[in-house]
């Protein structure tokens, strides 16, 4: 069973990728989507601007999307480019990068039944490559992310030495305050957090320079 | 009280829905039977719902269209078609969170009676959206609209949070709707149809 990533870039494939995250992300939390309202107190999202997917023999499984601008954690997160800007100094990159010039991949989703591949992790994996995150903008990007603490347990790891060298690390950045549209999400012991990941220090090279589109092999389903 | 269907003298599609129309409960204001040849005009459009969770921008298209639809009957236009596209909008929006199966069809229907313009819609739901949708509606038509509109707005400074719930009380309040809910269990599955309505005064709608 091979599992292919790729961007989706035709209208056809945005559309699929747009009623796929939309209808679990309904299923789940309650959110509806919008180009142009959004409000998360209605539980009303913006989509994201870029979606990467992934397909088993054309079948839509997986997919995650990207911001490219207004991330998330501006929007909603309260986090400033002066936060941002002293986490780099601290990790002595701060004359690499802007804090401007951030991308935050979001809305990551696994089909009912497709769950225990390890998928999720592979294609956000894949949404962390240079090839999906700069597209043709050859800026050097930092990446920003937000979600409860047992997704980022899950697939990022820690600061060295508490850290596996295979994994995307994050640093930490602000807690996510509580909205009740992520009522069925987070909880008092599972809160939200905003992380920062700096690619040439937290992203292991062979992450980072995936290429796109790729496949992998997976098992057969038990 | 009959479905709508049945009181236009329609003849059910199948007959399964006949024999389970029998079993509608009613719950809100009470609707009057309106006879078969009373409609002068009426729109009703089938929809998914998860066209409308992944762009929720059309529910405020869809009920704009309807309402203007419907304006033209009305010799003051401009207040008819805000009023109707906020009251259609109320349970448009309800229509589409409801149901547990956002790929299977609800409707939206409207009916212009002359005196009256009544407002429906069809859809599925799970028990707790059921037992939700009557005790709000038994909140609203036992109570005073403006005291209830005052709570519902306090109720919503305390969480911190847009005021949701008060779009239909603002329907009664400041139109006089009646507002209504039919609900029959289906055969099987444990879910229910739901028919929500709200009916408007020709006369409170032209109202500037």
């Amino acid at each position: 069973m091979r599992f292919r990533v790729s961007v989706a870039e035709s209208r056809a494939d945005i559309l699929r990728c747009q009623y796929f995250i939309a209808e679990i992300y309904n299923r789940e939390f309650g959110i509806m989507f919008s180009e142009d309202i959004y409000d998360l107190d209605a539980r009303v999202e913006p989509y994201p601007h870029r979606y990467l997917m992934g397909t088993v023999d054309g079948e839509l499984v997986a997919a995650v999307g990207l911001y490219l601008t207004q991330t998330y954690i501006e929007r909603y997160g309260g986090v400033t480019d002066a936060d941002i800007l002293e986490q780099l100094e601290k990790a002595g990159v701060a004359h690499r990068y802007a804090p401007g010039i951030k991308r935050e991949p979001t809305k990551l989703v696994v089909k009912r039944g497709w769950e225990h591949y390890g998928l999720g992790r592979r294609i956000c994996y894949a949404a962390h490559s240079r090839a999906f995150l700069e597209g043709s903008d050859p800026r050097p990007t930092l990446v920003v992310t937000c979600a409860k603490l047992s997704i980022l347990r899950h697939i990022f790891t820690g600061q060295p030495p508490d850290h596996d060298p295979k994994r995307i690390r994050t640093r930490f950045l602000k807690p996510f305050p509580f909205y009740e549209v992520h009522a069925q999400y987070r909880s008092a012991t599972d809160p939200m957090e905003t992380r920062l990941i700096i690619p040439s220090l937290d992203i292991p090279a062979p992450i980072f320079e995936q290429t796109l589109p790729f496949e992998v092999t997976l098992d057969e389903k038990p | 009280m009959k479905n709508p269907d049945d009181e236009r003298g329609e003849t059910s599609r199948d007959q399964h829905t006949e024999v389970v129309m029998s079993e509608w409960q009613h719950f809100g204001d009470p609707l009057p039977e309106r006879p078969a040849d009373s409609v002068i005009s009426e729109l009703e459009l089938r929809l998914l719902p998860l066209d409308m969770i992944v762009q929720w921008r059309r529910c405020g298209i869809v009920s704009d269209m309807l309402a203007e639809f419907f304006s033209y009957n009305f010799r003051n236009r401009e207040p008819a078609r805000q009023t109707l596209s906020f009251a259609i909008n109320e349970l448009l929006e309800n229509v589409v969170k409801f149901p547990p199966d956002k790929r299977e069809p609800v409707r939206v229907h409207v009916s212009d009676y002359g005196d009256v313009l009544r407002i429906w819609t069809l859809n599925r739901a799970e028990s707790r959206q059921r037992v939700a949708l009557e005790h709000s509606l038994l909140r609203i038509v036992s109570q005073d609209a403006e005291q209830l509109f005052l709570e519902q707005i306090e109720h919503g400074a305390k969480q911190g949070a847009t005021t949701s719930g008060l779009g239909l009380i603002t329907v009664k309040k400041d139109y006089q709707a009646r507002l209504a809910a039919r609900i029959r269990p289906l055969e099987h599955v444990e879910q229910f149809e739901v028919m929500a309505f709200i009916e408007l005064d020709a006369e409170a709608l032209e109202r500037e």
